[in-house]
C-alpha cells in the first residue's frame, strides 16, 4: 500500500519504534494514599483500578489489635495490563495516621519512607550495575481530607507540607457524598486558601500553550482541586438497565462517575489518562533532583569540612530518635517508673512522719509526769516550810 | 414532653412553672455534626457554625467561653478561632475550649425548658489531643464541686443554678471502622461525671449495610474497652410493658445514627429539615435511616428526668462520697503530719529553752491569758480586747481587719455561683485553691518541712479560721470553749490533772476538725481546715514552749526550794525523816491551804509574766 505513494525515508517511524520499546517495557507507577483511617482510601484505590487490589482490613483482626497504633507502611504490588500494555503498580498505604490521641510526629514513618526511597535509588545509581534498579519513589501522593466542611486540621497541614516537598501531592476530599454542593464549595474554597497561605506545594498539571484542548482540560483540573471523591466497589443497576458504580442510599443513588456528584473522573484522568507521564517525570526531575542535590551537597560538605556537618548529622539523628513515636513510648515507660518510685518514697516519708508523731506523744507524756513530780516536790517543800514556820 | 412518666406528674407541674433546667454537652471531633444537631433538635438555627458567625440572627446565642486551654499558646481564644476563618492560623493547634449557650424552649403546653448547651470547640483538632479530655473533665468536676459547695453551706443561695451536665452526646467520627483511641479515652473518663450517649453524626455517609457494620463495631469496642455508656435500663419488675419494650428498642438502637441539617423544607406538607444532594433529598426525621427523631424524644422527652436523676443520684453521689472521703483521709494525714512537725521542731529538752524564749511567739502567747481571760470574747467581740495593754492594741487592729476580711469572705462565698464563670477561667487545680484565693491565705495544702522552723505566730491565719468558725451551727458557747482549750490550758497547767488534758488535746482537735468538715461549705472547707490546723499547730507549739518554760521555772524554783529546804534543815538540824513526817501532817491540812498556795503560786507566775511582757516591750 505504501509503495503507491512516494516512499519517505522513514524517520517519522522513530516515534513508533520508541512506542514499541516503551510498550514492551511497560511502566512503573507508584501511588501513595495518605490520610486518617476511615476516609475510604482502600475503597478509592479499588475504585480507581476497578479491581480489588487491596483487601479491606479484616474486621476480626481489629479486635485483637491494640488501640494505640503507630503508622505503618503497607506496599501492594500489582501488574495491570490494558491492551497489551503492562503497568507495574505500587500502592503504598499508610494506615494509622492520625488515629491516636497524640499524633505528634506520627507522620515521620511516611516521610522517612519517602526519603528512604530517594536515598536507595540514588545509591543504586552509583552502583556499577544498575540494570536491576528497584524504584519505589512515590510518583503521586493522594492526601485524603476528612469532609468536615470546616477547615483543615493542623495535623493535615503539617503532613501535607512535609509531603509536598517530597512528592507530587494531590489533596483529595474523601467521602464527598456527605457534603451538600454548597458546603462542598465553601470547604474547597477554604482549603485552597489554606494551601496558598500556608505555602503547601501541591501538584498542578502543566498547561501546554500550543494545545488548546489539553490546556483547557488542565485548567479545569486545577480549578477543581482539591478533588472531591467518592469510592465504591459495588455496582448496581439503575432505571434504564444501566450498570453504575456507586453507592445506594435510601434517598438516592450516588454515581461515582457522575461529574455532578464528584470529581472522581477528573482525578482518574489526572492520575492515569493525561498526566501520568508528567507525574513520573516531575518526580524524576523535580523531587528526586532536589533530594539528590541536597544529598550531594551534604556529602561534599562532609568531605570538605568534617566538623560542622558531622554535628548536623548527629543532630539530625538525635532529632530522629527523640521525635520517633516508638522511642516516645519508651520514654513514657521510664517516666512512669520514675513516678512510681516517687510515690513509694512519699509513702515512706508518710510512715516516717507517723513515727515521729508517736515519739512526740511519748515525750509529751514524759513531760507531764515530770511536772507532776515537780508539783509533789514543791508541795513537800511547802509543807516543810510550813512545818518550819510552825516550829 | 408529653411522654414523661405519669408518676412524676405532681413534681412535673411544679417544675413546669419554674421551667425545667437541662444541660446537654456535645462533644466530638469537629465536623461530626454537633452544631447541626443542636440546631436541629431546637428546630431553630441557634448555634453558629464554624466560621459562619456572621450568619447568626441574634447576638445572644453566641456561645460564651467558660474555659480555654491551649498547649502551644498559639491561639488565645478558641472561640475566636472558631468565629473567623483565618488560613494563617489554621496550621496552629486550636487548643480546647468549653463554651455554653443557654436557650429557652417553650413547649406546646407552655412548659418551659431551660436548655444549656455545652460545646467543646477544638476537641480532636489538635495534633496532640491529650489536653482535650482533661480539660472537659476539669469542667465537669467544677460543676459538681459547685453543687457540693452549695449543699454544704449553712445558708443556701435560693437562686443557685445547678450547672451540672446531665448528658453528654459523644459524636463518633464516622470512619466505618470502629472507635479510635481518642473516642475510647474520652468516653471512658467522662463517664465518671456524666451520662454518655454515643452518637454517630453524619450517618448519611453510610449505606445501610455499612451502618449496621459500623454500629456493631462500635458496640463491640464499647464492650471490649468497658465503656460505661448510658443504659436504657430494662427493669423486668416494672409493670409498664410499653416502657420495657421502648427501652429494649432504644438499647438495641444504640449508638444512635443521626442525620442533621440546618436547612428547613417542607415534605408532604410537613415542616422538617432536609439535606439536599444532587442524588436525592434526606428528611432527617425519617426514622428508617436517621435516628434523629428518636434521639430527640429521648433527650427532651422520655428520658430527660431519667438523665437528671442518674446525674444527681448516682454520678454526683459517687463523686461526693469520693471527694468527702478523700478529704477526711487528708485530715487524718495532715494531723499526723502536723503533730510530727511540732515534735520535731521543739524537743522538750530544757536546753532549748533560751532559743525558744527568744522567739517572738512567747510575747504573743503571754498576752492571751490576760486578754480578758477568755478566748471566747476574743473570737466574738473584738472590742473587748481594747482595754488591754499596748501590745494587744495592735492585735485589736488586726482583729478588726480580719473581721472586715471575714465580711469580705462572706460576700465572696455568696457570689460563688454567680461569679462561677469568671472563677472557672482560672486554672485552679482544685476547689481548694479557689477558696485559697478568697481567704487570702498563701499556704500550700502540702506541708513543707521548711515550716518547721517557723515559730512566728500566723496572726491572720489564726484569726480567719477563728472567724470562720462563726459559720458553725453549734452554739457559740461550746465553740468558744472548744477553741479556747489550747489557749487557756497553759494557764491552768500548774494543776497536774489539767496538764494531762493538754497532752490529750490531739483528740480534741480531731473532733473539732471532723465537726467542721461536716458543716462549713466545702469550697472553704479544705482551705480553712488547713489554716485551722496550722493555727492549732502553732498553738500547740506555743503551749509546748510555754510548758517547757514553766517546767524549767518549776525546776528552778524547786531547786531554790530545795536549797532553802536544805538551809532550813541545816538550821533546824532535823533529818529526812522529819520531811516524811511533815508530809503525813500536811495530809491532814485543810484543803483551803492548798488552794491558797496554788493561788499564790499563780500570782507569782503572773508577776513573772508581766515582767516578761515588759521586757519584751522595752
Amino acid at each position: 500500500m505504501s509503495q503507491a505513494i512516494v516512499e519517505p525515508i522513514g524517520i517519522t517511524n522513530l516515534p513508533n519504534q520508541r512506542y514499541k520499546i516503551v510498550s514492551k517495557k511497560g511502566a512503573t507507577f507508584t501511588l501513595m494514599v495518605a490520610g486518617e483511617s476511615g476516609l475510604g482510601k482502600t475503597t478509592f484505590v479499588n475504585t480507581l483500578f476497578q479491581t480489588t487490589l487491596k483487601q479491606h482490613q479484616e474486621q476480626r483482626n481489629r479486635l485483637t489489635k491494640p488501640l494505640k497504633k503507630t503508622p505503618e507502611i503497607e506496599i501492594i504490588r500489582a501488574e495491570l495490563e490494558e491492551k497489551n500494555f503492562k503497568l507495574r503498580l505500587n500502592i503504598i498505604d499508610t494506615p494509622g495516621l492520625g488515629d491516636n490521641i497524640n499524633n505528634k510526629n506520627s507522620w515521620l514513618p511516611i516521610i522517612d519512607f519517602m526519603d528512604d526511597q530517594h536515598h536507595s535509588f540514588m545509591k543504586q545509581e552509583t552502583q556499577p550495575s544498575r540494570l536491576t534498579r528497584k524504584d519505589l519513589r512515590v510518583h503521586a501522593c493522594l492526601y485524603f481530607i476528612r469532609p468536615t466542611g470546616h477547615t483543615l486540621k493542623p495535623l493535615d497541614i503539617e503532613v501535607m507540607k512535609k509531603i509536598g516537598t517530597r512528592a507530587n501531592l494531590i489533596p483529595v476530599i474523601a467521602k464527598a457524598d456527605t457534603l451538600t454542593p454548597n458546603e462542598m464549595l465553601e470547604f474547597k474554597k477554604r482549603i485552597r486558601e489554606i494551601i496558598e497561605v500556608q505555602d503547601i506545594r501541591i501538584y498542578s498539571p502543566p498547561i501546554e500553550i500550543d494545545d488548546q484542548a489539553a490546556s483547557e482540560h488542565a485548567k479545569q483540573l486545577i480549578e477543581s482541586m482539591p478533588f472531591a471523591v467518592i469510592g465504591s466497589e459495588e455496582e448496581f443497576e439503575i432505571e434504564g438497565g444501566l450498570l453504575i458504580k456507586g453507592r445506594k442510599y435510601p434517598w438516592g443513588y450516588v454515581d461515582v462517575e457522575n461529574d455532578q456528584h464528584c470529581d472522581f473522573r477528573k482525578l482518574r484522568s489526572l492520575l492515569l489518562r493525561t498526566n501520568m507521564l508528567d507525574l513520573i517525570l516531575s518526580t524524576e526531575e523535580l523531587h528526586y533532583e532536589t533530594f539528590r542535590t541536597l544529598k550531594m551537597q551534604d556529602s561534599n560538605n562532609i568531605n570538605g569540612s568534617n566538623n560542622t556537618s558531622n554535628n548536623d548529622i548527629t543532630e539530625k539523628k538525635i532529632d530522629k530518635f527523640s521525635n520517633n513515636p516508638k522511642f516516645a513510648e519508651e520514654e513514657k515507660k521510664i517516666k512512669r517508673y520514675f513516678a512510681e518510685q516517687l510515690r513509694n518514697e512519699d509513702y515512706r516519708f508518710k510512715q516516717w512522719k507517723q513515727n515521729i508523731h508517736t515519739e512526740k506523744n511519748r515525750l509529751n507524756h514524759d513531760l507531764s509526769t515530770l511536772q507532776t513530780e515537780l508539783k509533789t516536790l514543791e508541795e513537800q517543800v511547802k509543807q516543810l516550810k510550813e512545818k518550819k514556820g510552825l516550829k | 414532653m408529653s411522654q414523661r412518666n405519669s408518676s412524676a406528674l405532681l413534681r412535673r407541674q411544679k417544675d413546669l412553672k419554674r421551667g425545667i433546667r437541662f444541660t446537654m454537652m456535645v462533644c466530638g471531633s469537629s465536623g461530626t455534626g454537633k452544631t447541626s444537631f443542636v440546631n436541629s433538635i431546637l428546630d431553630q438555627n441557634i448555634l453558629p457554625h464554624r466560621f459562619q458567625y456572621d450568619k447568626l440572627q441574634s447576638e445572644n446565642t453566641v456561645p460564651k467561653t467558660i474555659t480555654f486551654a491551649n498547649l502551644s499558646g498559639a491561639v488565645t481564644d478558641a472561640a475566636d478561632y472558631e468565629k473567623y476563618f483565618d488560613a494563617e492560623l489554621s496550621s496552629r493547634e486550636p487548643g480546647i475550649a468549653v463554651t455554653e449557650t443557654s436557650v429557652e424552649i417553650l413547649d406546646e403546653d407552655d412548659s418551659k425548658l431551660l436548655l444549656t448547651i455545652i460545646d467543646t470547640p477544638g476537641f480532636g483538632d489538635n495534633i496532640n489531643n491529650e489536653i482535650c479530655t482533661s480539660e472537659i473533665i476539669h469542667f465537669l468536676e467544677q460543676q459538681f464541686d459547685l453543687v457540693l459547695g452549695e449543699e454544704t453551706r449553712v445558708r443556701r443561695n435560693p437562686r443557685f443554678e445547678d450547672t451540672r451536665v446531665h448528658v453528654c452526646l459523644y459524636f463518633i467520627t464516622p470512619t466505618g471502622h470502629g472507635l479510635r483511641e481518642l473516642d475510647v479515652e474520652t468516653m471512658k473518663s467522662l463517664s465518671k461525671y456524666v451520662n454518655i450517649i454515643p452518637v454517630i453524626g453524619r450517618a448519611d455517609s453510610f449505606t445501610k449495610v455499612e451502618l449496621i457494620n459500623f454500629k456493631r463495631n462500635i458496640m463491640e469496642d464499647i464492650e471490649r474497652f468497658d465503656i460505661p455508656i448510658f443504659q436504657f435500663s430494662i427493669d423486668e419488675d416494672d409493670d409498664d410493658d410499653e416502657l420495657i419494650e421502648e427501652n429494649r428498642y432504644l438499647s438495641q438502637l444504640q449508638p444512635f445514627a443521626i442525620i442533621t441539617s440546618d436547612e428547613e423544607a417542607e415534605i408532604n406538607g410537613k415542616k422538617t429539615r432536609v439535606r439536599r444532594y444532587p442524588w436525592g433529598t434526606i428528611d432527617i426525621t425519617d426514622t428508617s435511616y436517621s435516628d434523629f427523631a428518636i434521639l430527640k424524644s429521648v433527650l427532651l422527652g422520655s428520658h430527660l428526668q431519667d438523665l437528671k436523676d442518674i446525674t444527681h443520684d448516682f454520678l454526683y453521689e459517687t463523686y461526693r462520697t469520693e471527694k468527702l472521703m478523700s478529704v477526711s483521709e487528708l485530715d487524718e494525714f495532715n494531723e499526723e503530719g502536723g503533730e510530727g512537725y511540732s515534735s520535731r521542731s521543739e524537743p522538750p529538752s530544757m536546753s532549748n529553752l533560751a532559743d525558744i524564749a527568744n522567739s517572738k511567739s512567747m510575747a504573743r502567747f503571754d498576752v492571751y491569758p490576760s486578754n480578758g481571760a477568755s478566748a471566747r470574747k476574743f473570737s466574738t467581740d473584738s472590742t473587748a480586747s481594747t482595754r488591754i495593754n499596748k501590745d494587744t492594741d495592735s492585735l485589736t487592729s488586726k482583729l478588726n481587719g480580719v473581721n472586715i476580711n471575714e465580711n469580705g469572705n462572706g460576700h465572696a462565698t455568696d457570689k460563688i455561683p454567680v461569679k462561677k464563670s469568671s472563677m472557672l477561667i482560672d486554672d485552679n487545680e482544685t476547689i481548694a485553691s479557689s477558696a485559697t484565693k478568697q481567704n487570702g491565705s498563701n499556704e500550700e495544702p502540702d506541708m513543707l518541712p521548711s515550716k518547721d522552723d517557723n515559730y512566728l505566730f500566723q496572726n491572720d491565719d489564726e484569726l480567719t479560721s477563728m472567724t470562720d468558725e462563726k459559720d458553725l451551727p453549734p452554739p457559740p458557747t461550746t465553740r468558744g470553749t472548744d477553741s479556747s482549750t489550747p489557749i487557756t490550758s497553759p494557764r491552768i497547767q500548774h494543776s497536774p490533772s489539767l496538764s494531762s488534758q493538754y497532752s490529750g488535746s490531739p483528740s480534741v482537735t480531731t473532733k473539732q476538725l471532723r465537726k467542721i468538715s461536716e458543716t462549713i461549705p466545702y469550697l472553704l472547707k479544705h482551705d480553712s481546715l488547713i489554716s485551722k490546723q496550722q493555727k492549732l499547730e502553732e498553738l500547740e507549739k506555743k503551749s509546748a514552749i510555754e510548758l517547757s518554760k514553766r517546767a524549767a521555772d518549776l525546776e528552778k524554783k524547786a531547786l531554790e526550794l530545795k536549797l532553802r529546804e536544805k538551809n532550813l534543815i541545816g538550821a533546824s538540824g532535823t533529818g529526812d525523816g522529819d520531811i516524811a513526817a511533815s508530809n503525813g501532817e500536811s495530809n491532814g491540812h485543810d484543803q483551803t491551804d492548798v488552794t491558797e498556795s496554788t493561788a499564790n503560786d499563780a500570782a507569782s507566775y503572773e508577776e513573772g509574766d508581766d515582767e516578761y511582757v515588759d521586757s519584751v516591750q522595752t
